[in-house]
């Protein structure tokens, strides 16, 4: 399970947030079902989100954020 | 049915600025032109109006400006619309529009779709867009643009670039870019390190420390009661009532110094409080007995001044004890008698220094006369010698003035006989008488006139020469004695001078000496009499000048002694404050010596202030103690919270650990999940690709293409040609030639059109013949009009023999769009 921080960090959806419906949708349906943990899924959704947007640096740039986050910096 | 690409606008998007509007054919569509005319900008825009990105702008530099909308343009913005058409005439026309944003991938980008007069705008046209063309639009590019980037990567890249290429041309790139954005273990195991510092620290210095201050605390108390404290006397109550009584003793010897009043605040029950007043109270006794040790100096100081004075007025008196006899009138007076004495005894000197002055010149000028006058005499002498006295000198002037004058007659005796004789021998030599005329004997005349010349007028001739000789010499002997007689006169009127001149030097004399000069007279011993005289007189000026001066500095010492002395006394009266003196005035001086006395005895103790220092001592103890112990109870209190924190930053640790876990597991399913995709692609791609391998002419040995997975982690793939006589294999970039690689990379992208076009069967070249030879230009330009039979194809190149071989091949049905240079405005169409 996720903790709490990731969770809320998470579930802060975006304005006008697009639905996965491309090549991330096909990549969360494909990995998410076979994530042991509900919370990984939710995660993995957020990095595809952002990489959608942004590519691969969208990603790094929010796990870096998760990360420092989690740090309490 | 399947839609084809009618026509193309762009205005504003990459090298093109103003609009441009191109019709399309359904079949082969050639963009010719040198490098950098606009043909890519042409082929993008497609690509961006279809998917809102274009591939390969991904290098640091495309994030430090907007590289899609052009430059050029004054609106800073740019549209591309696409009309789409199938066989039955629908048209579907999708506008993308854009403004120029500080980064490429910065800002978004606007769709809007037109399906047969129905608008629909973004995330709606997407959809249907989608669901007409049977094709996800972000797959466009790897379904139908075969960038020229992507060849040159898959020629020239290292196995992992090659591999992401690859990735690209099958559409799996995101799959690869999730599992490499993921790999975060090192950042994750940094940043709890760095969490596990924290909690050291914390561990290692709070907890600690509050352990140490409590032990510290109780050693403080046991110390306090081993000097005698009471435990009841340590608390707040007491420590504020000891602070206020050490105030009021402050103040009171304060007063008793004579100091100031001290402002100091009334102590609070608070140690915070009480502990600035301690410091206040500090600096007030280092004050107070600063004023206390400088008037203990002030009354010492003040002491020593009247003893010194006392002292001095002493001495000043004694030192006149010798000058009883004298009064400083008496002394001046003295001293003026003398100075008199000496006066007349220069002026004394002064006249026996003009008389000896004036003999000693006189002398002078005696002795020079004396000496002129022997000279003039002896000078006389031995003139008269020569010619005698002046009546001799005149005698001998008279005799040769007579002797001359006898010759001058003689002289004009001769002469008359000489002219008789030349006269005779004229009339001689003339007549030529035969008897002389006087006589009348007769003559020879030439005889006659022979002998005269001969005889008479030669003797004649030469006593006349003898004559006139002697009269000069005469003459001479006269000039002689004459200028001598006058010399003769001139010494003796000298002589005569100077006798008078020595008369009246004797007068001169006989006047300075009122003497008569006579017989044994000197006068070298009149002017050494002068000489004694003079020196007596300095003898005695020299005594009354010593004795003037000894008088002057006993007067001058007297003065002073009565000068220090009446300065002495003044200061005396001032210092005492009175008008008294002599020995008056000396006893008032002893009397405030004893009070200076007193008072610095009294200013001397340090009782008063070190009693105080004592007791504020002792407070401070009571205070420090206090204070500790709020301190330690307040870290206590605050225990708690220290504790949570390190295990609030041990739950961040745990969490950090789960996202860690989640993200490898994401990672590995990725990785999992990639492996599978790209093996189902590969299956499924398989037999298309070697299709076009063969068909653009491949290796001619390795006639089959097997790509498969060979390293997990990231996923490199392997490529493989495989020999006809499966005998062999080998990877390609070991031997194949660069044009061969690119054939692979045409016959992935074409696999993949092939399966994927859905209903847009439509193929985008940008410059597909690098590395291509005219034989594989050939074979490619023979794939092209095969293709052609059932897609749309938009080829841009500058290759001209690709484009003559296209052409040749297609012939009538290839619409050829010929570009010849680029402005700020963008591709020049010439046909």
């Amino acid at each position: 399970m996720l903790c709490q921080t990731v969770r809320t960090f998470i579930n802060k959806k975006k304005p006008n947030q697009r639905k996965l419906t491309d090549i991330y949708y096909q990549i969360y349906q494909a990995i998410a079902p076979r994530l042991p943990r509900k919370g990984d899924a939710e995660l993995l959704k957020l990095l595809l989100d952002r990489q959608r947007e942004g590519g691969k640096e969208a990603v790094e740039q929010k796990i870096e954020e998760l990360i420092k986050k989690l740090e309490g910096d | 049915m399947p839609f084809y690409l009618q026509e193309i606008s762009i205005e504003g998007i990459r090298g093109v600025n103003k609009r441009l509007s191109l019709n399309l054919s359904k079949g082969v569509n050639l963009l010719y032109g040198p490098n950098g005319v606009g043909k890519s900008s042409i082929l993008q825009s497609i690509e961006w109006c279809m998917t809102g990105n274009i591939s390969y702008l991904t290098a640091p530099e495309f994030k430090r400006e907007d590289a899609i909308v052009n430059l050029f343009n004054p609106k800073k913005k740019g549209e591309v619309s696409v009309i789409l058409k199938d066989e039955n005439g629908r048209t579907i026309t999708i506008t993308r529009r854009r403004k120029m944003a500080k980064s490429t991938t910065r800002g978004a980008s606007d769709l809007e779709v037109n399906i047969e007069g129905k608008v629909l705008i973004n995330e709606d046209a997407q959809s249907a867009l989608a669901k007409i063309l049977g094709i996800r639009l972000e797959d466009f590019p790897k379904i139908a643009y075969l960038h020229q980037e992507a060849i040159r990567d898959i020629v020239i890249m290292d196995p992992e670039e090659r591999s992401r290429t690859i990735d690209k041309l099958l559409g799996t790139v995101e799959i690869r870019d999730l599992a490499e954005a993921l790999d975060v273990k090192r950042a994750i195991s940094v940043a709890k390190k760095r969490l596990q510092t924290r909690i050291d620290v914390l561990e290692r210095n709070k907890i600690q420390f509050i352990m140490m201050m409590r032990d510290r605390l109780n050693s403080q108390k046991a110390n306090l009661i081993s000097k005698g404290y009471q435990i009841s006397e340590l608390n707040i109550e007491n420590l504020t009532v000891l602070t206020e009584d050490i105030i009021e003793d402050i103040i009171s010897t304060a007063d008793r110094l004579g100091a100031s009043k001290p402002a100091i605040v009334k102590p609070g029950p608070s140690t915070k409080v009480i502990g600035e007043i301690l410091s206040q109270i500090d600096k007030i006794i280092t004050e107070l007995d600063r004023f206390r040790s400088s008037a203990y100096r002030a009354q010492e100081e003040r002491r020593l001044r009247l003893e010194n004075l006392k002292s001095q007025y002493n001495q000043a008196e004694s030192e006149l004890e010798e000058f009883c006899s004298y009064t400083p009138e008496s002394l001046l007076n003295e001293k003026k008698e003398v100075d008199s004495q000496i006066t007349q005894l220069d002026s004394q000197i002064k006249g026996l220094r003009d008389k000896l002055t004036n003999l000693t010149t006189a002398k002078a000028k005696l002795e020079t006369s004396t000496k002129l006058i022997l000279f003039y005499e002896m000078k006389l002498r031995e003139m008269e010698q020569s010619y005698g006295d002046e009546g001799k000198h005149l005698d001998l002037i008279k005799e040769n003035e007579l002797k001359q004058a006898n010759l001058e007659k003689e002289i004009e005796k001769f002469t008359t006989y000489d002219k008789l004789i030349n006269l005779a021998l004229q009339y001689i030599s003339e007549v030529k008488p035969r008897e002389c005329p006087v006589c009348s004997q007769l003559i020879d005349h030439t005889s006659v006139l022979e002998k005269l010349t001969r005889e008479v007028k030669v003797h004649v001739t030469a006593k006349i020469d003898r004559l006139k000789i002697e009269q000069k010499e005469i003459e001479k002997k006269i000039e002689e004695i004459k200028k001598n007689l006058v010399e003769y006169r001139r010494v003796k009127n000298l002589f005569i001078d100077e006798r008078t001149r020595l008369e009246s030097i004797t007068k001169e004399i006989e006047e300075i000496t009122k003497e008569k000069i006579g017989a044994g007279f000197e006068i070298d011993s009149k002017i050494n009499s002068i000489n004694q005289q003079i020196s007596g007189l300095e003898d005695q000026r020299s005594t009354l000048t010593i004795k003037s001066a000894e008088l002057g500095q006993k007067y001058d010492t007297l003065m002073r002694r009565l000068k220090r002395l009446k300065e002495t006394q003044l200061i005396i009266q001032q210092e005492t404050k009175s008008s008294l003196t002599g020995k008056e005035l000396l006893s008032v001086i002893e009397k405030e010596i004893d009070k200076s006395k007193e008072k610095a005895k009294f200013y001397e103790s340090t009782e008063q202030i070190d009693a105080i220092i004592s007791r504020v001592t002792k407070v401070k103890e009571i205070h420090g103690y206090l204070k500790d112990k709020e301190e330690v109870e307040q870290l206590e209190r605050e225990l708690p919270q220290v504790t949570k924190l390190v295990e609030d930053l041990k739950k961040r640790i745990d969490e950090l650990t789960m996202l860690e876990a989640s993200l490898e597991t994401i990672r590995q399913l990725t990785l999992q999940y990639e492996r599978e995709v790209v093996t189902t692609i590969l299956e499924y791609l398989k037999d298309s690709i070697n299709k076009y391998y063969n068909s653009v002419k491949g290796h001619p040995y390795f006639t089959k293409l097997q790509l498969e997975i060979e390293k997990e982690e990231p996923p490199i793939y392997s490529i493989k040609g495989i020999g006809e006589d499966q005998a062999h294999s080998t990877y390609i970039p070991t031997r194949f030639s660069n044009a061969q690689m690119n054939v692979v990379a045409l016959s992935l992208f074409l696999a993949n059109n092939e399966k994927l076009a859905g209903n847009l069967p439509l193929v985008i070249f940008d410059d597909p013949s690098q590395n291509l030879d005219e034989d594989h230009k050939k074979a490619f330009a023979n794939l092209l009009k095969n293709l052609a039979e059932n897609r749309q194809i938009i080829l841009a190149t500058q290759d001209e023999s690709l484009k003559n071989d296209v052409s040749g091949l297609i012939g009538k049905d290839m619409q050829l769009l010929s570009f010849s240079a680029w402005s700020t405005e963008g591709p020049k169409v010439v046909s």
